[in-house]
């Protein structure tokens, strides 16, 4: 029998209906399954504390994430800080999961959480991608900055 | 060689191909789902979804391709997958995304996207068509039993 576009349409839903059961029934089945409807993101990692945010610059065990746009890091941010603008953490993604090991201390902040939400969602993001130790720091780089912290201006290292 | 020949050997070229970017995708599909997510083209709830579907349906594609059982049928598939991430592709350059492809490999340093990628999407996509069309000249569904036939002169 020869096919015809017709019964090909068939064969071509069949497959496609064919595996999607298939990868349903295996991620149910698999040790690494995921939720079939991606979650929500959270709306932020716990809070830190000014005190706490200083203590974990002071001994190097975190990593400060910078969510604000690229022009303001480039004016001023934590000294050290890596610059992942909410906006286009996707294109930083990358690169964060080559230099930030996901076990490390991770604190996001923008200017000051009253003025910024992007820190909150950022560490809510950052959660979801893998990083097991995620806060934000409401206070911001405006509380650091006036609490003459160290900060440095420019491009990232 | 004849271009029954040719379509015989782009036939298992692509299913093999498809059988190869699904193995490491199909019980792990977490990296997969952050490299859909990172195109930022479906919407955030689908995500997971995608990355669950879609290595299974490449790899029952490619071993219908690879088997000739319903063949023009998983062409078409194979088609369609490979022109949706040529699109994809070209999308993410344009905006000018840093990302891996998500392609073959997951692992780090994989291939980025590029207009290199898409093009090389672009040609599988034509190498489809091709597959389709002449798996839809052959008899079925029992072409894989028989070896290639000759053309007539």
């Amino acid at each position: 029998m020869r096919p015809t576009f017709a019964s090909s349409i068939a064969a071509a839903l069949l497959i496609v209906f064919g595996g999607a059961a298939l990868g349903l029934i295996a991620n149910a089945a698999a040790p690494k399954g995921i939720p079939v409807v991606t979650p929500p993101l959270p709306a932020a990692a716990p809070e830190i504390s000014f005190e706490d945010a200083w203590a974990a610059f002071d001994d190097g065990s975190a990593v400060f994430i910078d969510s604000r746009p690229m022009e303001e890091y480039r004016d001023g941010h934590i000294a050290g800080a890596l610059c992942v603008p909410y906006d286009d953490r996707k294109d930083h993604v990358e690169s964060l999961r080559r230099e930030v090991p996901r076990d490390r201390l991770v604190i996001a902040y923008c200017d000051a959480a009253d003025e910024c939400e992007s820190s909150k969602r950022l560490s809510g993001w950052l959660l979801i991608q893998g990083w097991k130790d995620v806060r934000y720091f409401a206070e911001g780089y405006a509380a650091w900055r006036d609490a003459g912290l160290p900060v440095t201006e420019g491009e990232q290292p | 060689m004849t271009t029954r020949r040719i379509a015989f050997a782009l036939r298992l070229f692509l299913g093999g191909l498809l059988v190869y970017a699904s193995h490491d995708k199909l019980f792990d599909p977490q990296p997969f789902a952050n490299a859909v997510d990172n195109y930022q083209i479906l919407p955030y709830s689908l995500v997971n979804m995608a990355a669950i579907a879609l290595p299974w349906i490449e790899m029952v594609t490619g071993l219908c391709l690879i088997a000739g059982v319903f063949a023009p049928g998983a062409g078409l598939v194979a088609t369609g997958m490979f022109a949706v991430f040529t699109v994809a592709l070209v999308i993410a350059v344009l905006r000018g995304l840093n990302i891996n492809c998500g392609c073959f490999s997951l692992e780090e340093g994989a291939e980025k996207v590029s207009w290199l990628a898409a093009s090389g999407r672009a040609v599988l996509t034509a190498a489809g068509v091709f597959v389709t069309l002449s798996s839809l000249q052959t008899d079925w569904p029992a072409a894989w039993l028989k070896k290639p036939r000759r053309e007539k002169e």
